[in-house]
């Protein structure tokens, strides 16, 4: 591949091998933030009316500027998903996908601590639902999983299949 | 190989590609904000424009379901959409005590018909809501939306079909000559109007989700009704209605 040359200039052990086992870690990490970024967004597009009911049950931000937010929430979703899985622009995007999913963790967390009974809305779906069927611990250690996915990417954006090595290309 | 990548080369490539998704987020959120908030806009017809049930507590508000409550009776409001679970789920709960109450007229019910999980091809919650005020004219809105509960599908987001709607009405006890007006309302789509006015006024009241039931105007706490352990508890819910307690 003509990507070898930069996988020596990038990465500090793998100069023998194709591959170095963090650069592994990053694909997946990008394949499962990047996803289900993508995946959120492309569920919740089609109803940008639920999207922003869901994003107004959490009665954080003012009642307009959250139903701005559902509308405009899956259209970043999607493209930061698209560009993670494809490994573009990784660092910024992995930043972009940790802050979303730490104000997620905030605002889960925050509807859960004022005693709220929504669904997170995270994809699809969303406002006020039954005591009982509150998942707040479960929305909360998923939404970790992506952050940390995302906290890996921006200090290690180097992996494998990504485009951005690609557009590296062969500078030795 | 060993001469430094061409000018032409990748720098330019990613600063483009970085500009032309730059964009398509500008293009692709304004996009956004703009389809959706068409979306919130589009249903609020003009008062006076469109037919408004008799049940009705004003152009825009919801149907009151007793119409013989005593006048110092508190007001119940509930704000649902038939496609909605919840809403289902917390109708089977407290059904019972609500039935309770109008018949003691120690309450004034009024069903505020939503319509917001319509999306797409799917506009069940509309049509039900349309044929429901069409049952309040028959005075018979209560028992419909009895029905409409019981028939909504498992599967959220199936709807409902044309025959099942009429189904509910028949369930409700429309029949003779009351079904062939009601058949005549719905197949003029009479309240479709009232119906958006209604869904436009309840996001103006700050409605944030449904099932959301308002007790004398104030949002009722509904986080004890359904228990994460236990049976359902609706008395969570009628304690906090003044004219219930004794």
């Amino acid at each position: 591949m003509s990507s070898q040359a930069s996988v020596q200039e990038r990465t500090k052990s793998g100069a023998r091998s194709r591959f170095t086992w963090p650069e592994v870690v990053g694909l997946v990490a990008r394949l499962v933030l990047g996803g289900a970024l993508l995946v959120a967004g492309a569920l919740k597009i089609g109803s940008p009316i639920v999207a922003a009911r869901a994003v107004q049950a959490y009665q954080i931000l003012p009642f307009e500027v959250a139903a701005y937010v559902g509308y405009a929430l899956p259209v970043l979703e999607i493209i930061v998903g698209l560009l993670l899985v494809i490994g573009l622009f990784t660092r910024p995007m992995a930043l972009v996908g940790l802050l979303l999913m730490v104000a997620f963790i905030i605002g889960i967390a925050s509807a859960w601590a004022r005693g709220l009974s929504i669904d997170c809305g995270c994809f699809g779906g969303g406002g006020t639902i039954g005591a009982t069927e509150t998942k707040y611990p479960q929305e909360i250690a998923r939404d970790a999983l992506f952050a940390l996915c995302g906290l890996w990417l921006v200090v290690r954006p180097s992996s494998l299949f990504s485009l951005d090595r690609r557009l590296a290309g062969p500078t030795a | 190989m060993s001469t430094p990548a061409p000018a032409t080369g990748s720098p330019r490539v990613k600063a483009l590609l970085g500009a032309l998704i730059a964009l398509l987020l500008l293009v692709g959120v304004g996009g956004a904000l703009v389809v959706g908030n068409r979306g919130q806009q589009a249903p609020a017809p003009e008062a006076g424009t469109y037919a408004v049930p008799a049940a009705a507590t004003s152009p825009s508000g919801g149907l009151l379901v007793n119409r013989d409550a005593s006048a110092s009776a508190p007001t119940i409001d509930i704000y649902l959409d038939f496609q909605c679970p919840w809403c289902k789920r917390f109708h089977d709960t407290l059904d019972p005590g609500l039935t309770k109450l109008m018949s003691a007229k120690s309450a004034k019910v009024v069903l505020h018909l939503k319509t917001f999980l319509d999306s797409g091809d799917n506009d069940s919650s509309a049509r039900v809501a349309r044929a429901a005020a069409c049952a309040a004219d028959a005075g018979r809105l209560w028992q419909f939306q009895d029905a409409a509960f019981a028939g909504q599908p498992a599967q959220e987001g199936t709807g409902f079909t044309d025959a099942q709607i009429q189904q509910f009405a028949a369930t409700a006890g429309i029949t003779g000559e009351s079904a062939a007006t009601w058949k005549t309302c719905v197949a003029d789509g009479r309240y479709s109007g009232y119906i958006e006015a209604v869904e436009a006024q309840s996001t103006r009241d700050g409605i944030r989700g449904t099932p959301t039931y308002r007790i004398a105007g104030k949002d009722a706490d509904l986080t004890q009704v359904l228990p994460q352990d236990g049976p359902p508890n609706p008395q969570a819910f009628f304690a906090q209605v003044p004219a219930a307690r004794s």
